[in-house]
């Protein structure tokens, strides 16, 4: 609720805006609720977020603002939100779509957004523009798209800043010999490049040399409803701006990315900044199932841990969380701990590797026998066992409300918090309902991890002991299937 | 294991067993060019002043001295806590020294009730129980 007041006080119309939708959005079901989000997000879009002028001059003054486009797992947009407001600045105006925000940027802010820890991946915004479908031809459509990209949309500038931010060293505007000469060179060692094996997609823009030339793709994602597909807007545009900026074409070994939104009947074009998603850092050695960085910072946040606080994560697994907690709070005392052998061994060597001068403990517990005093410890994030590919939804049903008491055992009463992520939301409303007096919700959401519904429970420990505390017996429902 | 993770352990989960508290620590030697020495490592953690004034009031610090002495690894820390230790950095340092910088790598904690073993191996200590103990 603090963020919300924040939000409040600082920003005017904007806030407000987002606000009044904040609060709807927990009345609507899911599909209006993302018909809702796209369109106003779109009406939005076009008036608030500067692509980058095609009139100003390409430059780097610090005063220029340009757009920035981020993507998160979806879910945690507020939490990524606040991020922002607090790194960058409290009036910032940010808009919130489902699984990205699109804010505007000075240049020397840029620094500052790379360093940020709840994001998955940073676009720059380049173009935005409307169109009047006629839903009737397919060619008609694309031609559209093709005029577009070759007559008015000028990507110039927001190349220049692609370039000065990923430190890409090779030529962005080639002249026809030379894109020839590439050309040429490349299909004679095409077979070579295709025999490399290694990192799928993408390459680091830094690594270039000096006079090679930008290598390419052209990614389409699709909203609504439309005549054409995705993969034939990829198509066209990449095909106009081959034709423009003579860059080679290259799907998989690629240095910029330009993303194409359609979104029902507007075209937003991004460049990609972040060459390799930001989750992928603090981990070595992956269990079956590690959480990503992002997930656990954002985890993190909304337990708010204060000066001194002890965290514990009770099923660590491989050690995301109490790693990513070592790295950013390094003003709490951060133990974890797994039963099983493997797990602990990962998360040592992961320790080992990432975070060895951090406040930081491991160790072999069970979680419903967990060694510590009563009402002793302030903060528990962890990510339960989703029945899926770690344990089964069956022995969840027993587990869970064994952790949920153990957890208020050892949970200040009052000033502990909890912040728990699962997928087995039956389970843990059961479990919930017989530790019901030693927690009170307080924020429920809704989460898609790796395309699983998930859902985050921050719950905070009441004033009752734990001696006064007899669990109320509950009734398993089962659902007789048609 | 860390000195301050000690600090917060007990073995209270198991049957017959009310209080369990301070587990005792037995450190086991390994031998060095013939010597025998404690197998225990002093690694460097950063400091962090506020934090080490936040965690003390927290701890039992009877338990810390007694099993700092156990391991030697004491130092000058005194017996009692002293007054006004937020602003003693000098003492906070030292805290922080044996707080999070000493660690057990192999040995038993030991609970003080029952005499079960907890064995630490490679610096983790397995607090995991038999069936028959809950």
């Amino acid at each position: 609720m603090v963020s919300i007041k924040i939000f409040l006080n600082h920003c005017t119309f904007h806030a407000n805006v987002i606000e009044k939708r904040r609060k709807s959005y927990q009345f609507l079901p899911l599909e209006q609720h993302r018909a809702r989000d796209i369109s106003e997000a779109a009406r939005e879009l076009s008036s608030t977020v500067h692509p980058c002028q095609p009139s100003s001059f390409p430059g780097k003054t610090p005063s220029e603002t340009f757009g920035i486009a981020k993507l998160m797992v979806t879910g945690f947009e507020w939490q990524a939100v606040d991020e922002c407001k607090e790194k960058l600045n409290k009036n910032v105006k940010i808009i919130k779509e489902r699984g990205k925000i699109y804010l505007n940027v000075f240049w020397n802010q840029f620094a500052q957004i790379q360093k940020m820890r709840s994001i998955d991946n940073v676009f720059i915004v380049a173009d935005v523009r409307k169109f009047e479908f006629s839903g009737i031809s397919k060619e008609a459509d694309l031609q559209l798209f093709k005029d577009a990209v070759h007559n008015d949309m000028k990507l110039e500038k927001a190349l220049n800043i692609w370039k000065n931010i990923t430190g890409f060293q090779g030529k962005i505007y080639p002249t026809i010999d030379e894109y020839n000469r590439a050309e040429k060179d490349r299909k004679l060692c095409n077979t070579i490049i295709t025999s490399i094996k290694g990192k799928k997609r993408g390459q680091d823009p830094s690594d270039t040399e000096k006079d090679e030339i930008l290598r390419y793709r052209v990614t389409c994602e699709r909203t609504g409803k439309h005549i054409f597909e995705s993969a034939e807007v990829a198509r066209a545009i990449g095909g106009e701006l081959q034709d423009k900026y003579l860059w080679l074409v290259d799907l998989s070994t690629y240095y910029l990315e330009v993303v194409c939104k359609v979104i029902s009947n507007e075209l937003v074009t991004q460049l990609r900044v972040t060459h390799e998603s930001k989750h992928h850092r603090n981990i070595v050695s992956f269990g079956p199932t590690t959480l990503r960085a992002t997930v656990c910072y954002n985890l993190l946040r909304l337990a708010h841990p204060n000066l001194g606080d002890i965290i514990i994560d009770p099923m660590c697994g491989s050690g995301s969380i109490p790693i990513e907690a070592a790295l950013v709070y390094s003003q709490c005392y951060i133990m974890g701990g797994d039963n099983h052998p493997k797990a602990v061994f990962k998360t040592k060597s992961n320790i080992e590797a990432s975070s060895s001068k951090c406040k930081i403990d491991l160790l072999h517990w069970n979680v419903s026998q967990l060694p510590f005093k009563d009402s002793f410890v302030d903060i528990i994030v962890t990510d339960m066992p989703f029945g899926k590919r770690s344990g089964r939804m069956i022995d969840n049903r027993i587990l869970y409300k064994e952790i949920l008491i153990e957890l208020g055992r050892i949970m200040k009463p009052l000033t502990g918090r909890s912040v728990l992520l699962t997928y087995d939301r039956r389970s843990f409303s059961t479990a919930l309902q017989a530790a019901r007096n030693l927690f009170c919700v307080t924020k429920t959401l809704g989460v898609n991890i790796g395309g699983l519904q998930a859902a985050v429970y921050v719950l905070k420990r009441t004033d009752i002991s734990y001696e006064q505390f007899k669990p109320k017996f509950v009734k398993h429902i089962t659902y007789k299937k048609k | 294991m860390k000195l301050l993770t000690h600090n917060m352990l007990t073995s209270k989960c198991l049957k017959g067993v009310t209080v369990g508290y301070p587990l005792g620590i037995v450190v086991s030697f390994r031998s060095v060019y013939n010597f025998k020495a404690k197998d225990i490592k002093v690694s460097e953690v950063d400091f962090n002043s506020e934090f080490i004034a936040r965690i003390i009031p927290k701890l039992d610090w009877a338990t810390l001295w007694k099993a700092a002495e156990s391991i030697g690894h004491v130092g000058e820390l005194p017996q009692t806590l002293i007054q006004d230790f937020e602003t003693n950095e000098e003492f906070l340092k030292k805290v922080h020294h044996v707080l999070l910088e000493v660690e057990v790598i192999n040995g038993d904690l030991l609970c003080p009730e029952s005499g079960r073993k907890f064995p630490i191996n490679d610096g983790i200590p397995n607090m995991l129980l038999n069936e028959d103990e809950v």
